[in-house]
């Protein structure tokens, strides 16, 4: 069997086996969108008090924390195995995973796909859409084909950026044996600053989530080009359409620290 | 007569105070994920001040100061329900602590405010050297914690604090007794997860939501948590409004904690044990 057939079926498997409680999913993907739905409410709240963010409208907000939630929900449904590594260290786990003829990188991609991150997804894919329709209102400033693929684009950049952060993380639980709550920073973390344009934020801090976590690069450039607006730090237009390789890029690096790490793994011995 | 009659709920909460604080390594990696949360809210929330001369209720510093407060005391707010909790009614351990001769609503609510108070208190510290000290240190003056509006303010905000933590307590104890009924709980934490996170002051600093919705937050409870304390240590609270307010917080610690009561009463007698 071929690595992505393997996967597929691993994927088929997953997704089966959480349909057995179907209630249970699905009123834990409503509990996820009304968690996330309260978080967004606090942004429209502080738009309702104080009109604009410096020179930001309300529905660019929403196309960049849309983009930002609905990149995160689909990393994060394909990355519970990497996100379970700590667990599956310390219960021994991890040396079946290692035994078998199959790369360990197939096989916790294929650990469980996380069907009820859909509720993130679709309060994400809301928001980002009104954002769309208020953005075009005001001058479509791609069209639509041209928004499409630009937006799929920067979702391929930021989804590939999110799977390489949970990857480093499973590297480094190889070293702890744990799952380290401190790189929350660069996913949850990331996910909560890349909501807003990264002009707001200081210097270092823009200067670590476009070089050192190119966060930036895949959600806030090509954002620019869905809002049709320039970048008011003075960044060239089309930068939006070169940038989400980056989020590639950084998966590559990550895939590459995994086999690195993957040295360091001694087992726990249960 | 009253001390003898306190003493196991006071051991009780010693006992799991003690427990919480061994988990300092948690709570250093914790201080530094809420660091990076917080300081992501306050640029936020300065860029929001920086667009317009508004009339808002807080000025910019006391906003940032909020959120510091906000992740500083994080953790009294009941976010999850008690995983131990949760375990023994789906079990059936619950029965061992049926069968306890103590008042069960008040050894709970003993070890729900240690649950809330040794981890905040844990994780309190470095962020307030940090917001306060590091942050005007290093030249950030515009993002630092001001500190407390009088030494009067900061002694009423520690009482608020610690009442605060009662109130949080007592709905997590509300919380928790819903799970006679749910077992699973899933609906319940998310409930409770989403209401505290929007009425808390944790998003966004109460004061800055609509004025019109303004009434709804003060009717509620959950502004008693962390935001009665907040505006005691800012001083938006007049200082001959503090008493009122502390009373305030002592009537939903206590009235919560009643209603939690009444809850665990009538859920227990649903318990059925599962042998075994």
């Amino acid at each position: 069997m071929t690595g992505t057939r393997l996967y597929w079926r691993l994927v088929g498997i997953s997704i089966r086996s959480q349909m057995q409680y179907k209630v249970s999913f699905i009123l834990q993907s409503l509990g996820q969108m009304i968690v996330t739905g309260g978080e967004f409410l606090g942004i429209w709240a502080l738009f309702d008090r104080f009109g604009t963010l410096q020179e930001w409208a309300f529905h660019e907000i929403a196309v960049l924390y849309g983009l930002a939630n609905v990149a995160f929900s689909v990393a994060d449904a394909l990355t519970n195995g990497f996100d379970s590594a700590g667990y599956l260290i310390r219960k021994g786990e991890f040396d079946r995973v290692m035994v078998r003829p199959r790369s360990t990188v197939l096989l916790l991609l294929g650990y469980e796909f996380t069907v009820r991150r859909i509720g993130r997804f679709l309060q994400g894919a809301a928001i980002l859409s009104y954002g769309l329709v208020v953005s075009s209102e005001s001058g479509a400033p791609l069209g639509l084909v041209g928004t499409a693929a630009t937006l799929l684009w920067a979702i391929v950049g930021a989804v590939a950026l999110f799977v390489g952060i949970r990857i480093i993380q499973a590297c480094v639980s190889f070293k702890t044996v744990q799952s380290i709550e401190v790189m929350n920073v660069f996913t949850y973390g990331g996910v909560y600053a890349s909501g807003y344009p990264f002009t707001i934020y200081v210097r270092w801090f823009r200067m670590l989530f476009t070089y050192g976590v190119p966060l930036a690069a895949v959600t806030y450039y090509p954002a620019l080009l869905l809002m049709g607006r320039l970048d008011p730090g003075g960044a060239v237009r089309w930068i939006g359409w070169v940038s989400p390789i980056a989020g590639v890029a950084f998966l590559m690096v990550s895939l590459v620290i995994w086999r690195f790490a993957l040295r360091w793994y001694s087992s726990t011995g249960t | 007569m009253i001390r003898s009659a306190a003493r196991p709920y006071l051991a009780f909460f010693a006992a799991r105070f003690r427990s919480q604080l061994q988990y300092r390594a948690a709570a250093w990696a914790g201080v530094v994920t809420q660091i990076f949360f917080g300081l992501v809210s306050v640029m936020v929330l300065v860029a929001f001040y920086r667009a317009a001369g508004t009339d808002a209720p807080l000025t910019q510093s006391q906003s940032v100061s909020y959120v510091w407060l906000g992740q500083a005391l994080l953790l009294i707010l009941p976010f999850r329900l008690d995983p131990e909790l949760r375990e023994m009614i789906q079990t059936g351990d619950v029965a061992y602590e049926l069968a306890r001769p103590v008042f069960l609503p008040l050894s709970w609510f003993a070890r729900g405010v240690a649950d809330r108070v040794a981890p905040a208190l844990l994780r309190a510290l470095p962020q307030f050297a940090f917001s306060m000290l590091i942050l005007p240190w290093i030249g950030w003056e515009e993002i630092a914690l001001v500190p407390p509006a009088s030494a009067a303010a900061f002694g009423l905000f520690l009482v608020s604090a610690v009442l605060g933590s009662l109130v949080a307590a007592a709905i997590g104890l509300i919380a928790a007794a819903t799970l006679f009924w749910t077992i699973a709980g899933h609906g319940t934490s998310i409930l409770v997860q989403t209401i505290v996170w929007v009425l808390s002051g944790v998003s966004i600093p109460l004061p800055l939501y609509p004025e019109w919705f303004q009434p709804v937050i003060r009717a509620l409870p959950f502004r008693a948590m962390l935001d009665t304390p907040f505006q005691i240590y800012l001083g938006t609270t007049e200082a001959s409004a503090v008493g009122g307010e502390l009373l305030m917080q002592l009537f939903w610690a206590v009235g919560l904690f009643v209603l939690a009561w009444i809850l665990i009463g009538r859920g227990s007698r649903r318990v059925v044990v599962q042998g075994g």
